[in-house]
């Protein structure tokens, strides 16, 4: 009989919920109703959570000011900018670094890994020696690099990331197609006289493409933290992008009296790099 | 047993507490003048924290004294003279400086038995050497134009040197006390033949040089053959530099650090506060500033710039990033000219934007700012206030001394600037900044007419047509807007209460050649 697999609330459906809120929030953005992420206000810097804040707006005319109010709902910055709109924004960079990272990693180096995995030989020598060399870069040195000579944007941070992420990719996928080329299935493909390159598409890649996208998970709470650290160093998106590792670093010196500034954009970080890593050990379990 | 004059005194109360309290009583007095009247103590390792390390010490090698290499260099090296409030010259390694008749001439008179710390006799040779070596034009000195009325120096005895001028020149003593440059330091002809003066100074100060870490610290140990009898009293001074400001913060807080420069409003609030640390203040002239390359489209054409200043609100941007800890600039030379108008562009976005409608272009700039909060922060400031008048900035950080290689090569927009300026004297670093033919004029700035009053105030004697020169000068530069004014700054340092004697700071640079420490 069948074995029917169940997912726990806990460790699949909460996370699971977290990330499509977070995936919502950054998809729909540009409709929510929430102030401009970049706009100061002098008169309500580091604002706490949940402080109604009162500003005067300008109408259509530009000659006659309104005094308006509305609340913050996560406090404001030191620069007087509505936090919850910065973090709205802001899990824009965090999404796309954490999605399209990995996913250059995953198409390169799980590509590689199967070749080298299934031919073997010299190809398996040359794509593994390759494997050592990008592993043996010091990344942040290659960061630094690409930042320096291409400037610290959104488009030259994910391809850099990216190429950071293909050997543990390689590996992976190597380790598996190793193990696949030897079954039963792989033999009789061969033997019924079809090309490798169709034994690779219709055989081993459905294979190897589940344990692939379970590690990938992992890696996008990698890069996730990583553009965190990025941004908290200055290597990442540069202003007015909000970003939430920039976010971590600008409350970094009001920790003392608005620990708000930090702790709410560290929060969501956590959570969502929480949620990733447990809904990905969570699907490995269920796959393997 | 028949008791004893003193035994039967002593058995009554009353006299037995006379008797104590006599005997206490000077032991009190003397230890309380002690503690009132407690001199100097010798030893002890002072650890002070800035932001900038030093570029180095050579007059002609080193364009900039900044920072920890400001501090540094006063404490290695000595000038002749240093000025008081009232503008006379203290003594230091000249003892007397005197005016011929037309003003023309100076002559100064030097301390004998001074010696540099490599052990060469300072004597009017060491003088005439490092004056002429600055006023020679092959050499580049970039400050040459500040410089400009002095002709030559010559030795006129052992111990006696006498300044030619080409005309007598309001400023001449202001700046042969100057501490702000490396002109008025005199080093020691060896160090300076041997080319090693850059990287390790040799004067003839209270500190010399032991160790310069880049990027790190500067170690200066007492230099037990000072000329001036008992003193220094430090055993050593390590100059610390801390780039980031929380880090500067928690080191002296935790008390690794025994006096530290910030300008960070909370780290002031809280150390103002702190009952552990004495507030030291100082509100020098001069401005902080957002140079504007005027050499370069867009801010060469005066229409962008103009707009771009009436686009920035100095008032919100003190709020915002400072909390009111600086204060509002609309000029370099403060009050002392006491002008009624300066020109200054308060905010106004009508005109900002007509200017750049006039222009008819879109504007795009760069902004070249220290990789710190404030660096950052000032950036976002100056993004949000020039985004309604279409105005984008892209922020480059770099570390200072990027920043000053991309300003002096003319490779920016925009970037962080300071106008500094003497204590005592505006006209030389007016000079410097705006002068047409100045290496230091950074933002180009070119103006036939500002160039002719330039001559004209440092040629008059006269205070009237000087303080009408100044403030044509100061109306004339806010007009053509080659900078943005970010604050008229106020130094903050703070020390620990064991520091002592630290004198009033009126210079850029702490005084720190006489401070003790009371552990």
């Amino acid at each position: 009989m069948k074995q029917v697999k169940t997912f726990p609330l806990l460790t699949f459906w909460i996370p699971l919920i977290w990330l499509l809120l977070v995936i919502f929030c950054a998809i729909t953005a540009g409709w929510m109703p929430i102030p401009p992420p970049d706009i100061m206000d002098y008169e309500h810097q580091n604002a706490l959570p949940g402080t109604v804040i009162t500003f005067l707006d300008q109408n259509a005319t530009g000659s006659m000011l309104n005094y308006k109010s509305r609340v913050s709902w996560l406090g404001t910055d030191p620069m007087g900018r509505d936090m919850l709109s910065r973090i709205i924004i802001g899990s824009r960079v965090s999404l796309a670094v954490g999605v399209i990272a990995p996913l250059v990693g995953l198409v390169i180096g799980g590509s590689l890994g199967m070749i080298a995995g299934y031919y073997r030989g010299f190809a398996e020598t040359v794509i593994t020696g390759l494997m050592d060399v990008i592993l043996a870069f010091p990344s942040l040195v290659l960061l630094l690099a690409v930042g320096f000579y291409l400037g610290t944007n959104l488009w030259t941070l994910i391809p850099s990331l990216g190429v950071l992420t293909v050997p543990a990719f390689c590996r992976v996928s190597r380790a598996a197609t190793l193990q696949l080329s030897n079954r039963e299935f792989v033999t009789a493909a061969k033997m019924i006289g079809n090309s490798n390159t169709a034994i690779l598409a219709r055989e081993i890649l459905p294979n190897v493409a589940v344990p692939l996208c379970v590690y990938g998970l992992i890696i996008m709470a990698l890069m996730i933290v990583v553009e965190g650290v990025l941004s908290f160093l200055g290597l990442s998106v540069p202003p007015p992008t909000p970003s939430w590792g920039g976010m971590i670093a600008a409350g970094r010196e009001v920790l003392s009296e608005a620990p708000h500034v930090c702790l709410v954009p560290a929060t969501i970080l956590f959570l969502t790099v929480l949620s990733l890593n447990v809904l990905g050990d969570t699907l490995r379990r269920q796959t393997s | 047993m028949k008791s004893s004059f003193i035994q039967r005194v002593y058995s009554q109360p009353f006299f037995r507490e006379c008797i104590v309290i006599c005997l206490i009583l000077p032991l009190t007095i003397i230890g309380s003048l002690e503690i009132t009247y407690a001199g100097p103590k010798y030893g002890g390792s002072l650890q002070v924290a800035d932001e900038m390390d030093a570029r180095g010490f050579d007059a002609i090698q080193t364009r900039a004294l900044v920072g920890n290499g400001g501090t540094a260099a006063n404490l290695v090296m000595e000038r002749l003279f240093k000025m008081d409030k009232d503008k006379r010259l203290i003594p230091v390694l000249g003892l007397s400086a005197s005016p011929s008749s037309d003003g023309k001439t100076w002559t100064i008179r030097l301390r004998e038995g001074v010696f540099f710390h490599d052990g060469t006799p300072f004597n009017a040779d060491a003088v005439v050497q490092h004056w002429q070596r600055i006023l020679n034009p092959k050499n580049r000195y970039s400050n040459l134009l500040l410089l400009q009325p002095i002709k030559s120096v010559e030795k006129t005895g052992n111990y006696e040197v006498r300044f030619n001028l080409e005309h007598p020149w309001y400023s001449f003593t202001a700046v042969l006390a100057s501490p702000y440059g490396l002109a008025a330091l005199i080093p020691s002809p060896t160090a300076v033949t041997n080319d090693t003066q850059n990287k390790a100074p040799v004067g003839t100060g209270p500190f010399f040089l032991k160790q310069w870490k880049r990027g790190d610290r500067i170690i200066l140990v007492r230099n037990p053959r000072y000329w001036q009898a008992g003193k220094p009293y430090l055993d050593k001074i390590v100059l610390r530099t801390i780039l980031d400001h929380e880090a500067r913060y928690a080191a002296t807080v935790s008390g690794q650090v025994d006096l530290m420069i910030t300008d960070r409003p909370n780290h002031i609030k809280n150390l103002t506060e702190h009952s552990e640390f004495t507030s030291i203040f100082r509100e020098p002239t001069g401005a902080y500033i957002l140079a504007f390359n005027t050499s370069k489209p867009p801010l060469d054409d005066v229409r962008v710039r103009r707009a771009v200043a009436y686009a920035w609100d100095q008032k919100k941007y003190l709020k915002a990033s400072y909390k009111n800890t600086m204060k509002f600039a609309e000029n370099w030379y403060g009050n002392r000219f006491g002008c009624n108008e300066t020109g200054y562009l308060h905010p106004d976005l009508e005109k900002a934007k007509a200017l750049i409608a006039e222009y008819g272009k879109p504007v795009e700039v760069t902004y070249h700012h220290t990789p710190t909060i404030r660096g950052r922060e000032t950036g976002e400031i100056l993004q949000q206030m020039l985004k309604p008048i279409g105005v984008s900035v892209k922020l480059v950080p770099a570390d200072w001394a990027a920043i000053i290689k991309q300003v002096f090569s003319k490779e920016y927009n925009i970037a962080t600037w300071a106008i500094w300026n003497s204590q005592y004297e505006t006209e030389p670093y007016t000079m410097a900044s705006f002068n047409s033919q100045s290496p230091r004029n950074i933002t180009q700035y070119n103006n036939k007419e500002v160039d002719t009053l330039l001559l004209d105030l440092r040629t008059s004697m006269d205070p009237a047509k000087r303080r009408a020169a100044f403030c044509k000068i100061g109306r004339q530069v806010n007009h053509d807007a080659p900078f943005l004014y970010l604050c008229a700054p106020v130094y903050h340092a703070f020390a620990g209460k064991t520091l002592r004697n630290l004198p009033i700071w009126r210079d850029r640079f702490l005084p720190l050649s006489d401070v003790w420490l009371d552990k």
